[in-house]
């Protein structure tokens, strides 16, 4: 990294850089097809549903009124649209939290599983399936067993990682990585113990992740948890871009970097705790998102949090519909979905603008 | 700075330091490695608390000013401030408007009118587009010094900014920041340059102060010998009739011992 070569680094012969659309059109261009993608894919199903159907029903339901439930609305509005609505928030909390676990440890492989908060969702979810039971548990238990262990691994890895009034990115990687591995090794022991098949087989769903415990309550949850942080992380997007300069750029430019990162830190783990709560550990969205909406809009963090959110939305909502069709009647885990759809259209873009996103 | 102690473990860098710095001015920082210059510009721009003693901007502690005041004051050019993501060189100049902006963090018309003058001052304006991973060294100094410069600073903390620059780029480096009203602290490794272009020059050794004055009066041959272990010549450039140093290994014996008369 330091300045000891004259030689400009010159992107391959047939590179050319992705272009880079004004902001305002893009944020328009995404949010108007996420909102497409959202009424297609409350359409689709075991029973399909004419998009016209779809918004008109979504309409009513919004406004408050509306004529008594069909079963077309039933399907729309009870089984389907808390699932979609989930799945835009999701996706955009783990874009989101992918963008600022990567500022926040200055480098752009991490992803918000790499704080060891996952980890520690895994070790309370399981413990709930292997003790308990997904059906015995009702369906707050889950989830909240899921945040409480996020938050735990959460405040373990702060504390460890913390030295003299100081937070390193690097020591953060390290402990989170270090504490991952120890939770993941609790949650390996959790379902050899417990032996049954069924209950390993839930196990590893909610591990590769799904929305098909939805429900309005935890949508809406989800919801307002992501909306809220992301809208005070784009109010203070300017401070991410500070803060990648490291600690000594970010005081040179007057901001004290541990404090922030704290911050930061606190955000990220209230959007992974929550959106892992309510969905299992998605892999891939907070990794390839951020990554692949840099390549589209560069580095600074007042576009790439919008970008990314939507992006991340985008790619969840689709992903999460193709886990209920491809196999229908029964469903896959969407994490094998986002892994396959996102890795080859990261890589390629990768590839075609010559250069890392580093 | 008054009696100022610092460093990174409990046997400071640092200490005793007592030092006035001429406002307008360019004072070059000298030292061997590890004489404790780079620790003690980290105490400028508040990167690493004093342990003990004062630093003194006008008639405040700059160590009680808010953090973002003293960066609307003090500028910095450090010695590697490249983070893993990659910014245009007009975004990485606009950071430096970020001691500025209120809590949202968006520029004003103003901010941008400042970023492009900054841009052109170093001769950026051309590269303002492109990713700074793209530039060379010269180019990426230059993108850094514009970031300080829109900094608006009244004190330009320059930590080493000659390294890896080519003869040329870092003359360009110095006459950038010289004469333009702003006082300068630079921490320089080459004697010649400090001599040639610092109206004041402190030497740096074993963490304290060993002199400081005027280059001409200042670089003596046994001040040089003590604290680097070279043998120095102070000349008088040719041509523009300024100070110049020329260096050469201790092991070399004068001319005296090589011919006993």
């Amino acid at each position: 990294m330091a300045l000891d070569t004259e030689r400009p680094r010159t992107p391959a012969p047939d590179a050319r850089p992705l272009a880079r659309p004004p902001l305002p059109v893009l944020l328009a261009v995404l949010t108007a097809l996420l909102l497409g993608s959202v009424v297609l894919a409350i359409g689709i199903g075991p029973v399909s549903i004419a998009p016209g159907t779809v918004a008109r029903v979504l309409a009513d339901r919004l406004l408050g009124a509306g004529p008594p439930e069909s079963t077309d609305a039933f399907i729309v509005w009870r089984l389907r649209a808390p699932r979609v609505v989930e799945g835009v928030f999701v996706g955009a909390g783990l874009a989101v939290a992918g963008t600022v676990a990567q500022a926040l440890v200055r480098n752009p492989v991490a992803d918000p599983y790499v704080l060891g908060l996952s980890s520690g969702a895994s070790v309370g979810a399981v413990l709930v399936l292997t003790t308990v039971g997904a059906t015995a548990a009702g369906t707050m238990t889950l989830p909240l067993a899921a945040f409480l262990g996020a938050l735990a691994a959460g405040v373990g890895v702060f504390a460890l990682a913390r030295t003299g009034g100081m937070l390193h990115p690097l020591r953060l990687i390290m402990v989170g990585i270090a504490v991952g591995q120890l939770l993941g090794g609790l949650t390996s022991f959790l379902v050899l113990r417990a032996g049954s098949t069924d209950a390993q087989q839930q196990v590893m769903f909610w591990l590769l992740g799904s929305l098909a415990g939805a429900q309005w309550p935890l949508a809406l949850t989800c919801a307002a948890v992501v909306g809220a942080v992301t809208a005070a992380l784009l109010a203070a997007a300017n401070r991410l871009n500070v803060l990648v300069l490291g600690d000594e750029g970010a005081a040179a430019l007057g901001m004290d970097a541990t404090r922030t990162r704290g911050l930061l830190f606190l955000a990220t783990g209230l959007l992974t705790g929550t959106v892992v709560a309510v969905s299992g550990t998605i892999g891939f969205v907070g990794l390839v998102v951020p990554n692949l909406t840099r390549l589209l809009v560069g580095a600074d963090h007042r576009r790439v949090l919008p970008v990314a959110a939507l992006l991340g939305a985008l790619l969840l909502v689709w992903a999460d519909t193709a886990a209920r069709m491809v196999l229908a009647p029964s469903e896959l885990p969407i994490g094998i979905l986002t892994a396959m759809v996102g890795v080859p259209f990261f890589v390629w873009a990768l590839r075609r603008n010559g250069m890392g996103a580093a | 700075m008054r009696g100022l102690t610092a460093g990174w473990t409990s046997v400071p860098a640092v200490s005793g330091i007592d030092l006035d710095i001429a406002e307008g001015r360019l004072t070059a920082l000298v030292g061997p490695n590890g004489s404790g210059k780079s620790t003690l510009l980290k105490t400028v721009y508040r990167a690493l608390r004093p342990a003990s003693g004062l630093l003194l901007l006008g008639e405040d502690d700059l160590w009680r000013l808010p953090r973002r005041e003293v960066a609307r004051t003090v500028g910095v050019l450090g010695q590697d401030q490249h983070g893993g993501f990659d910014f245009t060189a007009r975004e990485a100049v606009a950071l430096g408007r970020a001691p500025h902006l209120g809590p949202f963090g968006r520029l004003g018309p103003g901010d941008a009118a400042t970023v492009a003058e900054c841009l052109a001052a170093t001769g950026c304006a051309e590269l303002a587009e492109r990713p700074v991973s793209t530039l060379s060294g010269g180019e990426r100094q230059r993108v850094l010094l514009a970031r300080a410069l829109a900094q608006r600073p009244r004190l330009l903390v320059l930590d080493e900014p000659t390294n890896h620059l080519d003869p040329r780029h870092q003359f360009e480096v110095l006459e950038l920041v010289r004469g333009k009203g702003i006082t300068v602290i630079a921490a320089l490794h080459s004697l010649d340059l400090a001599a040639y272009y610092a109206d004041r020059v402190v030497v740096l050794h074993e963490g304290t102060v060993a002199a400081a004055g005027p280059p001409r009066e200042l670089l003596t041959p046994e001040l040089l010998r003590r604290v680097f272990g070279i043998e120095a010549s102070l000349l008088t450039d040719p041509v523009d009739g300024r100070p110049r140093l020329l260096i050469r290994p201790s092991r070399i014996p004068s001319v005296q011992e090589a011919n006993p008369s």
